[in-house]
């Protein structure tokens, strides 16, 4: 992983530090995951994935 | 003052990416303990101008202020048994496409449009849910033993034995009986035979039998219980 990529922040859903992203409350979402989540059908299985990802987006940040 | 607040909010997003502390893709929404407050019709009307251009600061923003819509709707749907956490959830899902589709040129309100975005989730998701809550798999875990063992639905349903047997076993007795019924002379087996409906007939009583026979009750009533009798015998013969 490259100096800049370290910069990028993680993604609360694939964990991954990305460029692209947009935050939602106090939750980071890479392009790629928004991209797929609203793409995702609630019918499907991965939908259930994604509202529990989103749980998270009203839960602050705690450093120990 | 509020436009000026937005423009400045605007202007320090492009600041950080000039210096580099964030991606030109980065945005941020919210970050605050409270829900941020609606835009008002001014701040929205210039956010909604950037829209179309692509603009990904305005289009964080503009989901992040209203998110409040959000958890209004949600509560709505309070009364389905879904998780509030859920709805949220379900319902953030709805604003961003809202965000994404909404067309500025359209006489439509952003928030009448992300509404119904909202809802139609949320919709969406309860209409899945309720179909999917009748249906149960075969393969469903009931529970795991100590060796990690699944007992499974289909491990406990089945056929009841007796429905499987039940015709077999009756036929297998029909025929013992007619065989039984061969070691009785012609009154004996038409007694039987009239007594309990063994030829496609109803059941008749014994006072029926007496009648049709041309002798009494009693007497009928005596050679049933000697006939049952011999009839038993025959059969622990043949079993």
């Amino acid at each position: 992983m490259g100096k800049q990529a370290l910069q990028w922040e993680k993604c609360g859903i694939c964990d991954e530090r990305k460029e692209r992203g947009i935050h939602l409350y106090t939750m980071y979402i890479c392009c790629d995951c928004e991209h797929q989540m609203i793409h995702t059908e609630p019918s499907e299985e991965k939908y259930r994935y994604y509202i529990q990802k989103l749980k998270h987006m009203n839960q602050s940040t705690l450093f120990s | 003052m509020r436009r000026f607040k937005l423009r400045f909010t605007l202007w320090w997003y492009k600041i950080l990416n000039k210096l580099g502390i964030k991606s030109d893709e980065i945005y941020y929404i919210g970050g605050k303990t409270s829900l941020p407050p609606p835009l008002s019709k001014e701040e929205e009307q210039e956010l909604l101008q950037l829209l179309p251009k692509g603009d990904k600061s305005a289009r964080a923003i503009l989901i992040e202020r209203n998110l409040r819509l959000v958890v209004y709707i949600a509560r709505k749907f309070e009364n389905t048994r879904i998780n509030i956490e859920d709805l949220i959830s379900i319902g953030t899902i709805g604003l961003i496409k809202a965000v994404n589709t909404f067309n500025p040129e359209r006489k439509i309100k952003l928030a009448t449009y992300a509404s119904r975005c909202i809802e139609n989730e949320i919709l969406m998701y309860l209409r899945r849910n309720n179909k999917t809550k009748s249906e149960i798999s075969f393969d469903e875990p009931l529970n795991i033993d100590w060796d990690g063992n699944e007992l499974l639905l289909s491990d406990v349903l089945g056929t009841d034995e007796e429905i499987v047997t039940k015709d077999l076993e009756s036929k297998v007795e029909k025929h013992l009986l007619k065989n039984a019924l061969t070691t009785l002379n012609e009154r004996e087996k038409k007694i039987m035979e009239l007594r309990f409906g063994l030829v496609g007939e109803e059941e008749k009583t014994q006072k029926d039998v007496a009648d049709i026979l041309g002798i009494s009750q009693s007497y009928i009533s005596r050679l049933e219980k000697k006939i049952i009798k011999r009839l038993k015998k025959e059969f622990n013969k043949m079993v």
